[in-house]
């Protein structure tokens, strides 16, 4: 019964981050059509009223809409029926059921195709594909590892000292001092941009060191560390755990979103939550076989409710700040992994109550893939060797610095006109030297044409430069760029400009 | 009189310079400096704060007197051994954001120079920002090791 309860409260608590989300639309994002569409529909995940949706052609003029129907979660643009050929946009703007205003764009061609054709892979970019793939596995290990420690550390202070949890808490505490140490290095060499070989080198310690990410990671080392030395003192045990895991919420751009007075201790007890949750696995496995097992099982489930209940909640808080503001839920990446994360919630919880908190393996995979999930959700680093490429090519088009904090981007847009663009980003720091992000989101909005934000993925082609070539520039007129970076994993940056396209 | 001031700033060093600081509305323009070329080609440097609420954007910049056929401003991205250059229209000023033209990075370039700028020259320049406007400063030419890196690929 008590789990059901628990289910209760997950799903009385998940209305709190169900703002909207666009699943699809008729036509899609890109697509190339060969005759004009009766009607243009966009699903949602939810009901949504629809406040403005309007079918925008290359010239800029509205060629159906903004009034539209909305059916439940679906809304219905009729379109008219002689559309002639060339590219449109369709620009949303609906409300969710608990009014949080959804906006963004999707584009699509009438006898012409709008996506890039032939946007070419650089080579050399599958040595940097493997290390990020080294890196992205570290990561997981050290999270891993990490909660593990903490948690069981946490299980035996928590719910029974007489757990034989040591040696795993200890080879838990290990792996996570090592993969973590390797999470400064690596991060290190993407920063400064250096090769897999440097790993070896001062350098990439040092500039991994100097960073957010590697002064929490420091803080779980000595925090684990700690819970290594001091293991026959209850005391040092927990607060070491407390130390490793709470570290997590000193880094992140969802642990120091503002305001931080609700995401930074959101974090801490979603971390501290989630340790518990994962490091209880196997003590509470050993603890079954034990004559006690009955009672520890109802200390467990009381501390595991409470633990949910924490979870949703602080879940809740950093989702909510997470998604608000100018336009988030078209960054579906967040919005998808959430989505993701809460049906792995939902099917675990489900799972739970149906075995009776019985420990199956199911439970376990299941709870780790929730785990690695969780916090950040996962990018890949990127490293890269540093590869030439040619100087002195034509200045054509319009080019434009904006700077945020220490670090600047050009954008360079050719040819600059209405129509067919390619966009470049070129990321570097105040001397010019550039630096390579993690990963780059480009939104590109026009107020005056009734253009919700498009959401664009540019391309990596060399060392922080990022190429888009596409008709989203359609229209002329003053066009928001507006540029995320991801600077380290826990770390975005924001650009803003208006650049003027010329007709 | 005159010897002992100016040997008092040429020991204060760096910080003689920020007697050259303008003001426009809410934009700063610090320390504009140059230092001595050897062609036709010279740059010049400063950095820009925005203290207000609202964006500008620095939109181009005029030679005055005629000591330069044109100025240019341009972004160097340099990538290792790599340096890349490029003329920009605009260099925003966001809010709360200094803006730095210096070696390696943005500059601007003057082009078409009447004679090489040597240590003590002093150049009149415009400055036209979309908001605060047109702002005019005096770009003083230093020593050669005065700021470092090199500007080549000209
Ligand atoms: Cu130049």
């Amino acid at each position: 019964m008590r789990h059901f309860l628990i289910l209760l409260l997950w799903l009385a608590a998940a209305p709190a981050w169900a703002h909207a989300v666009l699943l699809d639309t008729q036509p899609g994002d890109g697509m190339r059509l060969d005759a004009a569409p009766a009607e243009i529909r966009a699903r949602f995940n939810e009901p949504v009223d629809a406040i403005a949706v309007r079918l925008i052609d290359a010239q800029g003029q509205t060629v159906a809409g903004p009034a539209a129907t909305a059916t439940d979660s679906t809304v219905t643009l009729p379109v008219p029926a002689n559309l002639s050929a060339g590219l449109y946009i369709v620009s949303y703007r609906v409300t969710s059921a608990d009014s949080h205003p959804v906006a963004g764009s999707v584009q699509f061609g009438i006898g012409i195709g709008p996506t890039a054709e032939g946007q070419a892979h650089v080579a050399g970019h599958h040595d940097g594909d493997r290390l990020s793939w080294v890196a992205a596995l570290n990561r997981a290990l050290f999270y891993a590892s990490l909660f593990v420690a903490a948690g069981s550390a946490l299980f035996i202070v928590l719910v029974n000292a007489g757990t034989p949890a040591g040696r795993v808490l200890s080879g838990a505490a290990a792996l996570a001092i090592v993969t973590g140490a390797a999470r400064i290095g690596l991060q290190g060499l993407a920063l400064a941009d250096l090769p897999a070989g440097a790993l070896a080198s001062v350098e990439s310690w040092r500039v991994g060191a100097s960073t957010t990410l590697g002064q929490s990671i420091g803080l779980t080392i000595v925090g684990l560390a700690a819970m290594l030395l001091g293991r026959r003192s209850t005391p040092v045990v927990l607060s070491g755990a407390i130390i490793a895991v709470g570290a997590v919420a000193l880094t992140g751009h969802a642990a120091t979103a503002q305001p931080r007075w609700v995401t930074t201790p959101a974090i801490f007890v979603h971390a501290l939550c989630v340790a518990f949750w994962l490091g209880a696995l196997w003590p509470l496995d050993r603890a079954l076989a034990r004559p006690d097992a009955v009672a520890i099982v109802r200390r467990f489930s009381v501390l595991a409710g409470v633990a949910v209940a924490l979870l949703v909640a602080s879940g809740a808080a950093i989702a909510a700040n997470q998604v608000r503001g100018w336009a988030p839920l078209v960054d579906t990446d967040y919005g998808r992994t959430l989505l993701v994360k809460l049906g792995l919630v939902a099917a675990l919880l489900l799972l739970a109550a149906w075995n009776k908190w019985r420990l199956t393996p199911e439970l376990a995979r299941g709870e780790t893939t929730v785990l690695l999930g969780q916090t950040p959700p996962p990018r890949a680093l990127n490293l890269h060797e540093g590869h030439a490429h040619g100087a002195g090519e034509a200045a054509a088009g319009i080019a434009v610095v904006t700077s945020a904090r220490d670090r600047q981007v050009l954008i360079e847009i050719d040819p600059g006109r209405a129509g067919r663009n390619t966009i470049e980003l070129t990321f570097s720091d105040t001397a010019g030297r550039v630096v390579t992000p993690l990963e780059v989101s480009l939104f590109l909005a026009q107020s005056s044409a009734g253009i919700e934000p498009i959401l664009r993925q540019p391309e990596k082609v060399a060392n922080g430069r990022y190429r888009l070539t596409g008709p989203e520039l359609a229209v002329a007129g003053r066009w928001l760029f507006r540029v995320e970076m991801l600077v380290t994993d826990f770390d975005r940056l924001v650009f803003e400009t208006d650049i003027d396209i010329k007709p | 009189m005159r010897s002992i001031a100016i040997a008092v700033l040429l020991m204060l060093g760096a910080t003689a310079s920020l007697a050259h600081d303008y003001r426009a509305g809410t934009l700063e323009i610090g320390h504009p400096a140059s230092r001595p070329s050897t062609g036709r080609t010279g740059v010049a440097y400063f950095a820009v704060t925005n203290k207000g609420d609202a964006p500008d954007r620095l939109t181009g910049i005029k030679v005055g007197g005629g000591f330069a056929d044109r100025a240019e401003m341009h972004a160097t991205m340099q990538d290792g051994d790599v340096m890349r250059m490029r003329p920009v229209q605009v260099i925003d000023v966001p809010p709360g954001q200094t803006v730095t033209l210096a070696p390696g990075g943005l500059h601007v370039m003057l082009l078409g120079l009447k004679a090489p700028l040597k240590a003590g020259d002093e150049m009149p320049l415009t400055l036209v920002f979309e908001r605060a406007g047109a702002v005019d400063i005096k770009v003083m030419v230093e020593k050669a090791g005065a700021t470092p890196g090199t500007h080549k690929g000209h």
